[in-house]
Formats: C-alpha cells, sequence, structure tokens
C-alpha cells in the first residue's frame, strides 16, 4: 500500500533543551514521526551523550572534535537540528522566547529550579504561546520533598523498586541493563505528550506535563506491589526463572558464552520438550509430568535440560524449540542484533548516511511499523551548533550582523566553550575483564555499511 | 476537569499484559474502553498472580484488575459466525482498537485489517504481538525471558562469569504496553486529521532492542561487543553497595563535584586526585570500591540516600513495595490511588498516576470489569441490539467453548 498520507506531526516544530536519553530519545521519535526539532544545546555544558561519560568516540577517536563524534548521540539525537544558545543570558532567553512563539512543543529535564530562574517557566511560556504544551522531565517530579534531588537512570532503577525484584536467586538486587527508566520515561511521556495534542488540536488549549521518573517505575512492579498486600511477602529474586513455569530459564549451548532461553507453559510443552530430548518417558514421570510437580523438582529439570542444550548451536535449538510451538531464543548480543534475519527483514534498524568521518550507519528506528504513513528518521543527529545560522535567520529573521553580534557576545555559540575531559575508551582493559567480549576491526563490512 | 481522550472509543481486544496495559492507559486518559473477552473463561490475565483464591475463578487476579480499571466487559466469540453482526457494529463505532492475537488469526476469522478499515476507514488498529507482524520469527512463541534474552538486554547484564540475568518480574510487556498506547494515541491523532486510518504493528522485542541505545552504538562506532559487568564493579556505576540496613546505588555526574562525597562521609581520600579524577579512578576500582564499602556499611540506606542526595549527590537506594508504599514523596505527589472491587472485596493501593498533565489530569474512573459484567449496556442499550439478535447471540454464547 502506498504510504501517501501525512505524517502525524507534518508542520509542527519542537524545541527540546534536553539531555542523555529519556527527553532526547522522546524528541528524536518526534522528529520520526515527521516534527521539525531544534536541539536547544548550552554552550558551557555538552550534553553528556557528547561526552566522554558515554561515547563512544568513533573508532575510540576523540579528534579534535570529540562532541561531533560520539556514537550514541547520533542514536538517540537523530534527525535534529542545533542550535547553541546560553539561556543564562538574558539575550539567549529573549531569543527562546522568540522561537517558542514560533513553535508548538518544548521539552525539557532541567532540575524544577533552572526553567522557574531563567524565567521560562511553563507559566512564563503559556503567555506568549496559549497553545504551548510542555514536558518537564525529572528524577522525582516538580512537586513532593524530594523533587529537588537529582537523579539518573542508573540510582532511579534502585530507588524506583526495580532492583529489588531483579538478581540471581539467592544474591543481592542486581541492576540490568542499560538506564531503564530513561526508557520507561521516554514511552510514558510520549503518551502524555500524545493525550496533550489531541486535546490541543480539540481545543486550542495547551498544558504543562510534569513526569517524575521515579513514580514510573511503580508501573512496572505491580505483581510485587499486589502482593505485598496482599499477604505481606516478597516476590522473591529467582534470577531468569518464573515462579510458576518449570523450566523457564537460561541454559548453556555449545560455544562460547552462548545460551538459550526457553519457557515451557503447560504440561503438553512439556511432553514435547522431553520428545525433542529423546526422553519422552519424562512426559509421563510422576515428578515431571504436571506443573506443580515440575515447580518442586526445579534443579533436576535444569541439569536434564542443560544436559540436552549443551551441545548443540543456538539457532539450531530455537528452530527445534520453536518448532515444537515452545517459546524460545538465544542471549543476542550486540552485534548479533545488527545482523539478526529477523530484524533486517523488518527494517527495525534504518541506513543514515551521516556526514564524514562517520558515513553511513545503521540506526535504531521504532519498534513499530505504520503501514500507511512513511515514519523514518529523516537525517543524521546535528554536529554541535550546526543549524545556528539557518535557525536565527530563517525562523527568526536575524540579519547577518545580528547574528555575529550574538556570537561574539556568546549567546549563540559554534563550539562548546567548556567541552571537559575526553579520552580514549580502554578497550584492552575491558576486554581483559571481560565488559568487551570482542572488538571488531570490521565492523562496518559485517553491519554492511562499508560501501 | 477535562480528560484529553474524552469521546475517543477504544475496543480492547486483546489479552494478558501488554495489550490490556495499553488499552488501560488510555482508558486512564479519558477514552471509552470496551474489552472484548472470550465467554467463560475471559482473558487469560484473569488468571494471572497476585490472585485472591475466595473469589469466583474469573475474579481472582489482582492483577488484572491494575490491568484493566477503566474498562467495561462483553464475552463475545470471535470465532462464530453470529458475532460478527456484532463486531461489525463495535468496530464501526470505534476510533481505536487494539488487538494481541496470533499474527494471522484475526484473518483467520474473516477480520482482517483491511476489513475493518473498510466498515471504518478512520479506525486505527493496534496490534501487540511479540515480534510484530512480519518476519522470519512472526510466528515465534515467546515468553518474558525469551524477549529479554533476544533483545540483547541480558547481553551486558549479570556478572561476567556467571550466567546472562534478566530485569525481574515481567519488564517486556509494560514496556511494550506503553509503546503500543502512545503508538495508539498518535495513530488516532493522524486519523483524525488526514481520515485515513492506520495499522499499528508493535514489536514487543523491538521495544526491548530500543533500549539498547548505548550498547548499539559501542558496535556501530566501534566495534565492540559490550559483555556482562566486571567481577569488581565500578562503584559508581549503579551497582547496589551494602549498607546497614539496605542497599545504595551510586551514579557520577550529575550537580555535585565529586568532592561533596568527602564531606557527606567525613572522608578527604575523595578529595585525591586519585580518585576525583574520572580517568585515575578507573584505574583502581577495587580501592574505591571498598573505600565506599567503608563509608556506608555503618549506616542505613535511607539516611545516607537523604543525606547525599540533599546535598546534590547522584544517589539512589534499592527498594521494595513495603518502602514504596509507605514512601513520603509518593505519598505527597498521590501517585498511588484505592481501587476496591467487589469480586475479590479488596481496596487495595494501586499505582495509577504515571505523569502529571495540568489540564488533563489521568483518572481511575471505574474498577476492573467482571467477565462479561456490561453485556446488556453494550449490547442493547448502546449499539441497540433487538432482543431477538441478542437472543440469538446469547444461545450460541451459552453452548459455546
Amino acid at each position: 500500500m502506498e504510504k501517501k498520507n501525512k505524517l502525524p506531526l507534518d508542520g509542527v516544530r519542537v524545541l527540546d533543551l534536553s539531555y542523555v536519553f529519556a527527553v532526547p530519545y522522546m524528541a528524536g521519535l518526534l522528529s520520526d514521526l515527521g516534527a521539525e526539532v531544534i536541539k536547544i544545546e548550552a554552550p558551557h555544558k555538552l550534553d553528556q551523550t557528547r561526552g566522554r561519560a558515554f561515547g563512544p568516540y568513533l573508532d575510540n577517536d576523540p579528534a579534535q572534535d570529540p562532541w561531533n563524534r560520539s556514537g550514541i548521540f547520533y542514536v538517540v539525537n537523530r534527525g535534529k537540528r542545533s542550535l547553541a544558545l546560553d539561556l543564562g543570558q538574558e539575550k539567549g532567553q529573549e531569543i527562546f522566547r522568540d522561537l517558542v512563539r514560533n513553535s508548538d512543543i518544548v521539552l525539557e529535564n532541567y532540575t524544577p529550579r533552572v526553567m522557574r530562574k531563567w524565567g521560562l517557566n511553563y507559566d512564563e511560556l503559556k503567555k506568549i504561546k496559549p497553545s504551548l504544551i510542555m514536558l518537564s522531565n525529572t528524577g522525582y517530579g516538580s512537586s513532593g520533598p524530594w523533587s529537588a534531588f537529582p537523579s539518573q537512570g542508573t540510582t532511579l532503577e534502585a530507588t524506583m523498586g526495580v532492583t529489588f525484584y531483579t538478581g540471581y536467586e539467592g544474591d543481592k538486587p542486581w541492576k540490568v541493563g542499560q538506564s531503564y527508566p530513561d526508557f520507561i520515561a521516554c514511552w510514558a511521556g510520549m503518551n502524555a505528550l500524545w493525550a496533550a495534542i489531541v486535546h490541543m488540536r480539540k481545543t486550542g488549549e495547551g498544558q504543562w506535563i510534569d513526569c517524575g521518573m521515579y513514580q514510573l517505575g511503580l508501573s512496572l512492579i505491580p505483581e510485587a506491589l499486589i502482593q505485598k498486600q496482599l499477604d505481606g511477602t516478597d516476590r522473591p529474586r529467582i534470577g531468569n526463572e518464573d515462579l510458576e513455569h518449570v523450566p523457564s530459564n537460561l541454559y548453556r549451548a555449545s560455544g562460547n558464552d552462548q545460551w538459550i532461553a526457553l519457557t515451557v507453559d503447560t504440561d503438553e510443552r512439556w511432553a514435547k520438550l522431553a520428545a525433542l530430548m529423546g526422553q519422552s518417558a519424562l512426559a509421563q514421570d510422576k515428578r515431571y509430568a504436571t506443573a506443580s510437580a515440575r515447580r518442586a523438582h526445579r534443579i533436576e529439570i535444569n541439569s536434564l535440560v542443560s544436559a540436552w542444550t549443551m551441545s548443540q548451536q543456538v539457532d539450531e535449538l530455537m528452530r527445534l524449540l520453536q518448532s515444537q510451538d515452545i517459546a524460545s531464543g538465544p542471549v543476542l548480543h550486540s552485534k548479533d542484533l545488527f545482523i539478526n534475519e529477523h530484524l533486517q527483514h523488518r527494517g527495525f534498524y534504518e541506513r543514515v548516511e551521516h556526514p564524514a568521518p562517520i558515513g553511513p550507519r545503521p540506526i535504531i528506528g521504532r519498534p513499530y511499523r505504520l503501514r500507511f504513513r512513511d515514519a523514518h528518521i529523516k537525517k543524521p543527529g546535528p554536529r554541535f551548533g550546526e543549524d545556528n545560522d539557518a535557525i536565527l535567520r530563517d525562523i527568526l529573521g536575524m540579519t547577518p550582523e545580528q547574528i555575529a553580534e550574538v556570537k561574539a557576545s556568546k549567546v549563540v555559540c559554534d563550539l562548546p566553550t567548556n567541552p571537559g575531559l575526553s579520552g580514549t575508551m580502554d578497550t584492552e582493559m575491558m576486554l581483559r575483564l571481560g565488559t568487551l567480549s570482542a572488538v571488531d576491526k570490521d565492523y562496518r563490512s559485517i553491519m554492511g555499511v562499508d560501501r | 476537569m477535562q480528560s484529553a481522550l474524552q469521546g475517543v472509543r477504544v475496543l480492547d481486544l486483546s489479552h494478558g499484559i501488554a495489550g490490556p496495559f495499553a488499552a488501560r492507559l488510555l482508558g486512564d486518559y479519558g477514552a471509552d474502553v470496551i474489552k472484548v473477552e472470550r465467554p467463560g473463561q475471559g482473558d487469560f490475565a484473569r488468571y494471572l498472580a497476585p490472585l485472591k483464591t475466595d473469589a469466583a475463578a474469573s475474579e481472582q487476579s489482582l492483577l488484572f484488575q491494575y490491568l484493566n480499571w477503566n474498562k467495561r466487559s462483553v464475552a463475545l466469540d470471535l470465532r462464530l459466525a453470529s458475532s460478527r453482526p456484532v463486531l461489525r457494529k463495535l468496530i464501526e463505532n470505534s476510533d481505536i482498537v487494539i488487538e494481541s492475537f496470533k499474527p494471522g488469526r484475526l484473518e483467520s476469522w474473516g477480520y482482517s485489517v483491511d476489513q475493518l478499515i473498510e466498515w471504518n476507514p478512520t479506525l486505527v488498529v493496534t496490534s501487540v504481538t511479540n515480534f510484530g507482524q512480519t518476519g522470519p520469527y512472526a510466528q515465534y512463541r515467546a515468553s518474558d525471558l525469551t524477549l529479554q534474552a533476544m533483545s540483547g538486554i541480558m547481553a551486558i547484564s549479570g556478572q561476567v562469569d556467571r550466567e546472562p540475568l534478566k530485569h525481574g518480574l515481567s519488564q517486556s510487556f509494560y514496556c511494550a504496553g506503553l509503546t503500543a498506547a502512545y503508538a495508539s494515541t498518535m495513530a488516532y491523532s493522524a486519523a483524525q486529521a488526514d481520515g485515513f486510518g492506520e495499522h499499528v504493528d508493535v514489536s514487543i522485542h523491538e521495544c526491548l532492542a530500543s533500549e539498547l541505545v548505548l550498547n548499539q552504538s559501542y558496535y556501530g562506532f566501534l566495534g565492540a561487543v559490550q559483555g556482562r559487568r566486571a567481577v569488581v564493579q565500578d562503584p559508581f556505576a549503579g551497582e547496589p553497595i551494602a549498607a546497614r540496613k539496605g542497599f545504595l546505588a551510586f551514579q557520577t555526574g550529575g550537580g555535585a563535584p565529586f568532592e561533596t562525597l568527602a564531606e557527606l562521609f567525613g572522608r578527604p581520600e575523595f578529595r585525591e586526585p586519585k580518585f576525583a579524577s574520572p580517568p585515575q579512578r578507573e584505574k583502581r576500582v577495587p580501592e574505591v570500591r571498598a573505600l565506599l564499602e567503608e563509608c556506608v556499611q555503618d549506616r542505613d540506606a535511607k539516611e545516607v540516600f537523604l543525606a547525599g542526595a540533599s546535598k546534590r549527590i547522584l544517589i539512589g537506594m534499592v527498594q521494595s513495595a513495603d518502602d514504596l508504599l509507605n514512601c513520603e514523596h509518593l505519598n505527597e505527589r498521590q501517585a498511588f490511588a484505592e481501587v476496591a472491587h467487589p469480586a475479590t472485596n479488596t481496596h487495595l493501593q494501586f499505582p495509577a498516576e504515571l505523569t502529571k498533565l495540568s489540564v488533563t489530569p489521568t483518572k481511575v474512573r471505574r474498577r476492573s470489569p467482571m467477565l462479561d459484567e456490561h453485556r446488556h449496556e453494550i449490547l442493547v442499550t448502546q449499539l441497540g441490539l433487538s432482543n431477538a439478535e441478542l437472543a440469538n447471540l446469547d444461545v450460541v454464547t451459552a453452548v459455546g467453548p
């Protein structure tokens, strides 16, 4: 079917004042959905995703302009334009207000006091643009005793409750993944934004969205919150296993650090697994035949299954198990994902042409396809201050002289004024510790972007 | 108070966690949500723990209550031809349909997306499935575990000399629910603007893989495959550190300079360049870790958290359900709502508000429905089915599965 229809945010302009993952990612997705997104960056405070803290720098080389070489920046900030504007200066605030007059949505994640200090909080901004939608994302929200506390995804994951219910059996709580709360905030924020957009399109009325990441965690652990109130108990940490279904676990497969995940959720599927393992008798064995019997024999079942998986390839195991309608799949690494046949078939990664020295790269798109509208990554993420002149000229109608003036007074900057530390990642040490499992010199050709 | 999605009609044909959570979120924003369930049994989430076992079988699940408030329920067997006119009426009276059947199943019953959009040209159909509607894995079965494994998240989680580790509970499905909800509202807004419906094909697997923005850049810009966590981890990378009571999580950066730790713990060592400078600190991880552990071992996590966060240090503490239910900050923010339910005779505190919208706040307007509770109200009062039509449907349903 022809994708002839308009993108949902055609003609919408978004000002993105945010840093790191949650809100920048939100703004990147809005760009995929048709919005013009202007990332407003502080000249004296780089987005950490442009810096050493996250990186990695292209081929581990910070070169002369490290802030334009950080990989994660280009994933999260795709499709945006960049304006490096000092909101701490009065002239910067004036330029920002002029932009607000010409925009529809403002996104920011400063701690609550910052926008107030600049006089750019929602109550002020809506005076100049009544239909403005503004989203403020903070660790703890704009109200309550903890609202001024600083936070990032990693610390919040613990505080919001997810960590307590995560970890190896009998071990302490564990952090898992990378900045999980940021993505929850990104998606929860998108929900609020779209609700506000629907309301605005219907009534012309804008509003302010106060997103506090801490409380989002509650929505992800209802089982634990309910259980506690029901009988006073805590859901146990049980590693990768399932309270009800046995087997449901990771099993070692053939090869170095290869693991297959599988879940058997009915007695019928247990019989099918037993047959696959060449031990059909296990299906009738009283110790294993029913769900409750299997729960009482976790250890034995885990050793039976891993004895079977140990000598086989993960891909083959997945095909075998899926052919019997058993949920299964391997632990995939970052490299596996880039070359995964299913994700390639669905076009999950989009090829984005970055200017030299980066060149083409596969960039994570969106986790859904629209059948009748062509959502896509519009352009690569911007270099620092890349669109300074064009934005001031085209949106605000400033003359070359006026532009030169705001640059001379460092209200608008073409280079960061305080870029901070750069450096290389110690890949040798990380390989030794195992926190990296490989460094592929030929990664471009593996990903198919060497041409 | 106004609601953002007031007047928006949602038909929830989905089951389990992801789809129903998405439909509920739309209900929280004010949409009118009708849940269509399989007669007799209903949504399989009606049997998901935690259960209140003294209630009727299909009404025991307290998790179901969380996933399905702001909805009304009608039982209808989509496999039967006699249901077709009723479903058609429901489709014609909906703006958004959310479904989570295995790809191809709705079509096999005569309800392809093309058919639905023919009946209602501005309809948005959102499909929430494990791997999406297309591709070699489209028919694959999955669990929260296998989805987390295949998303790339587990490969970087857990300790390097132990097996990869998943997030606890059922995270995949909540992640997908959040995405499916906003994608539905987005497509609805687009359809209202240009008059064309949409099919939103959500892949739960891709929702999780979408979290790997950093890890994917390691490979995409450097060729580095990230592994699991070191045996001795940098104590400022979020690993829980044991206090006398509870665990703390630290991270560098944020509002306060690193030296603030010296002040917090009364330990001047944190001012020394070998600790304060990140490149130097990274070279002596075990030493830094031992120092930090020593600083917190005789203190309670919450006390250190409050003191540290007040000094603008990036700090977290591991909290359990009990801590959260009694948290002064969450109470002040009114993050929980009490939702009573007659079927289980409970009135539990549920996490009810995600974000605060200044003009159109979200709201729990009604408890979750009992199976088929709103049959008459939906079929007769709302759709105007005649007594004969209803009788015909009831007879078939009564002898159904």
